[in-house]
């Protein structure tokens, strides 16, 4: 429908600019003419004015030729905004009606269909879902809400732009919890949305005031943290809909509870705090869960999972020595000067048969803290070293199951030989025996003397921990050329997956074999090894003695320790993923990178990619990978739904099992959840504000006014002059003349 | 030296050998023993810029020289050239007296001081290098007082055998309960 639209415009060809200067010049003319009749009686000084003012009219209508325009325009339709909130908190049930706000904002809408139609006479409608992003939906859009965030002002920004000068208004249906800039100020940013926006937003709330809920709010803690070292999980909870009253919290690791705490229920959070130790390096999955109480209305929001990375600062090392040697005291000096290491010793300097001259006072000698050791602190060592160590005379019988479980859960076990070590020590048959790598054989002493070379087994080189070289060859050469060793235990053969690395040159065991001299084995998530002789010093000073640097001693030793402790560094296999969580439905990309025993890219390797959920129900199917020229292969897996997953890539390396493990979680953005409680203030702002309305989903929604389109089409235009130019240029010049003659009379000049 | 190794055995855990052995600096089995003893009454000279390499060598890759004065004579020819030797070895580090703190005096007993024949000199000297002595200078002619049984002069050498085989451990053994507690080494449980 088109319309009649007149304005005032002037025709002549002048230019803007000229135009204000004609009017400025014709002001000061009058104002001029008013100066200069100041001493002139009223009435002459009246008329002089009148006429001057007469005349200057004339002149400027002469000149600037002012005219009615008359146009005939058409309108565009207005156009509204429906913004349908479609965040997860929509699906909060919290009022009496047992219904969701999603729900409720759909029965307004159906509800509302009538007037929606009504609105359609006048206007087009758009219809857009939001949360952190706009998006065009069909009428009353269907589905169920699952956006990670509410962002409103965001959202009618977007629709302003979109709508342009069409936008007549916006219907915002929502819970009005927000999470962007209107929660955070509330007045203000309503201000400046009602400037920006300039039409009306009627808000439709579909919230209820009555939340009974208890949420966890917000959680602190890590991301990174050192293994064996205590670190802080703090978690705020906030009740709503409740009196007094307690939330029970758990911190649970890998589905099991570590700590259960009590907490007051308060709508203005409480904070609950956790003191967690890992015991092992690697991805560690923690989730604070509050228990559910039987009418919450989401119990979505009790459980916050979180994957720690758990390193390693400093290896936790526990030297324990049945007798003093030089054997002990490199070994010693090496721990001590690796900054790398925290060491706690323990050597016994005296038996029990020894003979006592003296005051115990007077020793420098405590009681060998077993107890302490075994019992309390075991779990806070990384690596513990028994060296020619006996265990029955200290009574250490009931600690070896300990042992033994510690190696299995990930600790790492080295024992050395000497004349105490193994079946003289009272190792044969004992629960520490089961994990190392060879059997333990005795009782008694079966030590070799005489100096030999220790020799690499024939496939052993690669090993890392026998590398005392960048390559292969090298290494082997290095071994060669290591000083001969000075008297071996004899042990028997491997079992359970031990593996050789060095052997006697020339002594065999009971199964023909050479006699293994190096030994190690995987236990559970452990590590053990053996070393066959108290000699092993001698590559340090004696090849220092032959003019070399002694260091290959150090650099075995080392590679040991890093080894026992499952150092990534070691592995061949790598698995990476691009971060620990991910949105429900999204693709998980990993990455394996394979190395050879010399570390470099392993092409054409398989390798096998274990996803298991760490509640323990079952494995998610994961495909098999082989590595390409780069050693690398790539997988991106399908969503494997929501939980906490362990991904475990394994690869056999030249006969050699290399693995990595990660873990991940798959869980919606907890942030609509963290705040579920629906805010009317920020709507109720947001209206008024904008000259809006604010309705209670269920409110009828005839009476919303909206503003046409700004925007116009002009369809014909004509200009009418006021008055003719030639009648006024005559009026102009009459008037000058009676201004003339007036003045004469009045005897002026 | 066999009255210590005796006491040794029947004293400490530690398993010596029945007797010293006697080396030359150039002999090959200079580097089997990690602890060197040199004793004498008497002047010396210096041995040969190679016989003084590999004893340094010997020092600074781990060994451990205890330089006893028989004469029990500061300033005395032995002395004199005792520290000769340690100024040709180490040039760069000079022999300074040893505290009573030092974890010396309590690698296995609880001393106080230095003990020997005689107390010619108060304390013992010792060449120090990253926390670790190199050089030990007994002025006292430990070894007579061995021979004779001194308790103390035992005591010491005790003492000494057990510093050179633990090094400084008797300084983190005390500390053991205390650094479990600082480091707040607990895990799960």
């Amino acid at each position: 429908m088109s319309e009649r639209e007149l304005d005032l415009v002037f025709t002549a060809p002048w230019g803007r600019a000229a135009v204000i200067a004609s009017i400025a010049l014709a002001l000061a003319t009058l104002v001029l003419s008013a100066w200069s009749g100041r001493r002139l009686k009223v009435a002459p000084a009246a008329a002089l004015l009148a006429l001057r003012t007469l005349a200057t009219l004339c002149a400027l209508i002469v000149l600037l030729k002012p005219a009615v325009r008359v146009r005939q325009v058409r309108r565009p339709p207005g156009r509204i905004a429906v913004l349908v909130d479609a965040s997860q908190s929509m699906t909060v049930r919290d009022g009496e009606d047992g219904r969701s706000r999603w729900q409720r904002a759909q029965a307004a809408l159906l509800a509302a269909r009538p007037q929606i139609a009504r609105w359609r006479r006048d206007h087009a409608l758009d219809w857009f879902t939001f949360s952190s992003a706009l998006e065009p939906a069909g009428e009353i859009p269907p589905g169920a809400p699952a956006g990670a965030t509410t962002l409103i002002a965001d959202a009618l920004e977007a629709a302003s732009a979109r709508g342009g000068d069409d936008l007549g208004g916006v219907l915002l249906v929502s819970d009005g919890a927000d999470h962007g800039r209107l929660a955070a100020r509330p007045q203000k940013e309503a201000a400046r949305l009602a400037a920006r926006l300039a039409v009306p937003v009627h808000a439709l709330w579909t919230g209820k005031r009555e939340l009974r809920d208890v949420w966890i709010a917000a959680l602190r803690h890590d991301d990174l943290a050192f293994v064996r070292t205590v670190f802080t999980i703090e978690a705020e909870v906030r009740a709503a809909g409740y009196g007094a009253g307690e939330a029970v919290v758990e911190l649970e690791r890998d589905g099991k509870v570590l700590s259960r705490k009590s907490v007051p229920l308060s709508p203005s959070g409480k904070t609950v705090s956790f003191e967690v130790s890992p015991d092992r390096v690697g991805d560690a999955y923690y989730a604070v869960v509050v228990r559910p109480r039987p009418d919450e209305a989401i119990l979505e929001n009790n459980r916050r999972g979180f994957v720690v990375r758990v390193v390693r600062d400093r290896i936790r090392a526990l030297h324990v020595c049945g007798r003093p040697s030089w054997d002990e005291r490199f070994l010693r000096r090496l721990l001590k000067r690796d900054p790398n290491i925290d060491l706690i010793s323990f050597y016994i300097l005296r038996t029990v048969g020894d003979l006592q001259f003296v005051n115990p006072g007077e020793l420098s000698l405590i009681p060998f803290p077993t107890d302490e050791l075994f019992e309390q602190e075991l779990g806070g060592f990384d690596l513990v070293i028994l060296q020619n160590f006996a265990h029955a005379p200290y009574g250490l019988a009931r600690h070896l199951p300990r042992i033994r479980d510690w190696v299995e859960r990930g600790g790492g076990l080295a024992v050395v030989g000497g004349e105490l070590a193994f079946g003289v020590g009272g190792w044969t048959g004992t629960p520490v025996a089961d994990v190392l790598p060879l059997q333990i054989p005795g009782p008694g002493d079966r030590r070799v003397p005489g100096e030999f070379r220790a020799r690499l087994r024939e496939g052993a080189e690669g090993h890392p921990v026998v590398r005392l070289a960048a390559s292969t060859a090298a290494t082997r050469r290095a071994w060669e050329r290591l000083p001969m060793l000075d008297g071996a235990n004899l042990l028997g053969p491997p079992i359970d997956g031990g593996t050789v690395l060095v052997e006697h040159p020339t002594e065999r065991g009971d199964d023909g074999q050479p006699a293994p001299v190096l030994a190690v084995r995987e236990v559970g998530a452990g590590r053990t090894l053996v070393l066959g002789t108290d000699s092993a010093w001698r590559w340090s000073f004696l090849d220092a003695g032959a003019g070399g640097d002694g260091r290959a001693y150090d650099t075995f030793w080392r590679a040991a320790m890093h080894w026992l402790i499952r150092d990534p560094d070691l592995e061949q296999v790598g698995l990476s993923l691009p971060r620990d969580t991910f949105a429900p439905g999204e693709a998980v990309v990993m990455r394996v990178l394979v190395r050879d025993r010399d570390f470099r890219p392993a092409p054409n390797v398989d390798v096998t990619l274990e996803v298991a959920r760490l509640d323990g129900a079952g494995v998610v199917p994961a495909p098999a990978l082989r590595s390409d020229s780069a050693g690398e292969a790539r997988v991106e897996l399908p969503s494997p739904g929501p939980g906490a997953f362990r991904v475990t890539a394994r690869a056999s390396i030249a006969g050699r099992l290399s693995q990595d493990t990660r873990t991940l979680m798959v869980e919606p953005s907890a942030l609509e959840l963290e705040r579920p409680q629906a805010r009317d203030d920020l709507l109720r702002a947001l209206a008024g504000a904008t000259g809006g309305r604010f309705l209670h989903a269920g409110e009828s929604l005839a009476d919303l006014s909206f503003r046409r389109s700004r925007r116009v089409r002009v369809e014909s235009q004509r200009d009418i002059e006021i008055l003719d130019g030639l009648p006024m240029l005559l009026l102009a010049l009459g008037a000058l003349g009676a201004e003339w003659a007036l003045r004469r009379r009045l005897g002026l000049s | 030296m066999s009255a210590l190794s005796v006491q040794l055995r029947s004293r400490t855990s530690v398993e010596p050998a029945a007797d010293a052995v006697i080396v030359r600096i150039t002999d090959p089995g200079l580097f089997h023993v990690p602890l060197l003893v040199l004793s004498g009454t008497r002047g010396f000279n210096l041995p040969p810029a190679a016989d003084l390499a590999r004893l340094r060598r010997f020092l600074t890759y781990g060994g451990l020289l205890l330089i006893d004065d028989g004469e029990a004579r500061p300033g005395g020819a032995f002395d004199r050239s005792a520290r000769a030797l340690v100024q040709a070895l180490l040039p760069a580090l000079a022999p300074t007296a040893i505290k009573s703190n030092h974890v010396l005096y309590k690698s296995f007993y609880l001393i106080d001081g230095p003990a020997g024949r005689s107390l010619a000199a108060p304390a013992l000297e010792a060449v120090e290098q990253d926390g670790r002595l190199l050089v030990l200078l007994s002025p006292n002619d430990l070894g007579s007082a061995l021979a004779g049984a001194d308790e103390r002069s035992l005591r010491l050498a005790v003492n000494v055998v057990l510093y050179a085989l633990c090094l400084d451990y008797k300084e983190d053994q005390v500390h053991v309960p205390f650094i479990l507690r600082r480091r707040r080494w607990r895990t799960e449980p």
